[in-house]
């Protein structure tokens, strides 16, 4: 194998986006300045109409985090969370670029089967 | 009891069990939300799921460790091999054989105790030199924590081990091949204590990693 291939390889990897972890990115993106994890959770449950633990969006918030797709912030300490502050998340700019890239691929999926909807494939 | 306060023990739990940079504003949304009309059922199911999820995310964290222990602790089968073919051997413990049951046993014991120990303070050495070189030094208190639950650790899982009913030992050290060791899943499981061990020792002994505090959003 080139060298070249196994970097974009490895690069391609190391910014594939999970199905959970493109949801959680879109929420992020959704809540704008005011995405922490409370309303985070708050909209994946209304997306997809079924319980998710904060636990399981922090996981999938550190491994965007550490791709490079999202950054946060801490808040205030805050007397009704019991003293504890808020992280709130941002999306970075290639956090943006990869969500678009990956609407595309999955917009140009959806082309192909038109009849899905209709219970067919072809 | 108030519906407004939290179960205290999964209360306790959360705050205390659960890893990960993120736990302080994870313990702060679990409460925030339970607050706003949450049930006591769900206040439980997320600090389970927060404890399970951050214990994961530490050890992927950490999963260079998981590495190490991992290779240095591979061979150990056939090092204990080695070292029993040599203290059979070995004039200076020939008397030990010779003593009565249990004192030859405990004897034998002791020293592939002893033997274990040292391998899992050299392969913690190690890890934390190489350590010491790409990330923050660890701390004097925190090397004897981790020096102390690892030692402890390998004791209690080394008598576990020889404790398990059915467990082919012993073994005719006369006979046994480092081959045939490797090919027995129950001598293959030799490496468990060191592994475990030494994992336990090094993750106690460095640092914890923590966020530094971000500005404040704005």
């Amino acid at each position: 194998m080139h060298s070249r291939d196994f970097f974009a390889i490895y690069e391609e990897m190391r910014t594939f986006l999970g199905e959970f972890e493109l949801m959680v990115i879109l929420a992020v993106a959704c809540l704008g300045g005011e995405a922490y994890g409370v309303p985070i959770a708050r909209e994946l449950e209304h997306r997809r109409r079924r319980g998710v633990s904060l636990g399981s969006v922090y996981a999938a918030l550190e491994r965007l985090e550490e791709k490079g797709l999202v950054t946060s912030t801490v808040g205030e300490p805050m007397q009704e969370r019991g003293g504890r502050a808020r992280r709130y998340f941002h999306i970075t700019r290639q956090g943006v670029r990869t969500i678009r890239e990956t609407r595309d691929v999955l917009n140009g999926f959806w082309r192909r089967i038109p009849n899905l909807e209709k219970g067919g494939t072809t | 009891m108030n519906r407004r306060n939290p179960p205290p023990v999964a209360r306790w739990m959360l705050e205390h069990l659960t890893l990960g940079a993120d736990s302080d504003a994870l313990t702060g949304d679990v409460l925030e939300e339970f607050l706003s009309g949450r049930s006591r059922f769900w206040y439980w199911r997320q600090t389970l799921a927060a404890i399970a999820l951050g214990f994961l995310r530490e050890v992927r964290r950490r999963r260079s460790i998981l590495a190490f222990a991992l290779l240095w602790t591979f061979p150990v089968p056939a090092l204990m091999l080695s070292y029993d073919r040599l203290l059979n051997r070995s004039a200076l413990f020939a008397g030990m054989w010779s003593m009565p049951w249990p004192w030859s046993t405990v004897c034998d014991a002791a020293l592939a105790l002893n033997a274990g120990l040292v391998f899992l303070w050299i392969g913690m050495a190690i890890y934390l030199l190489l350590s010491r070189w790409i990330g923050p030094a660890q701390t004097p208190p925190r090397v004897s924590r981790g020096l102390l639950a690892g030692s402890l650790a390998y004791a209690l899982l080394f008598a576990a081990f020889f404790a398990i009913p059915h467990a082919p030992h012993p073994t005719d050290i006369r006979t046994v091949t480092v081959a045939s060791i490797y090919a027995n899943p129950w001598l293959g499981l030799m490496c468990m204590p060191g592994f475990l061990a030494l994992f336990v020792s090094i993750w106690i002994a460095l640092p914890r990693q923590r966020r530094t505090k971000a500005p404040a959003a704005s």
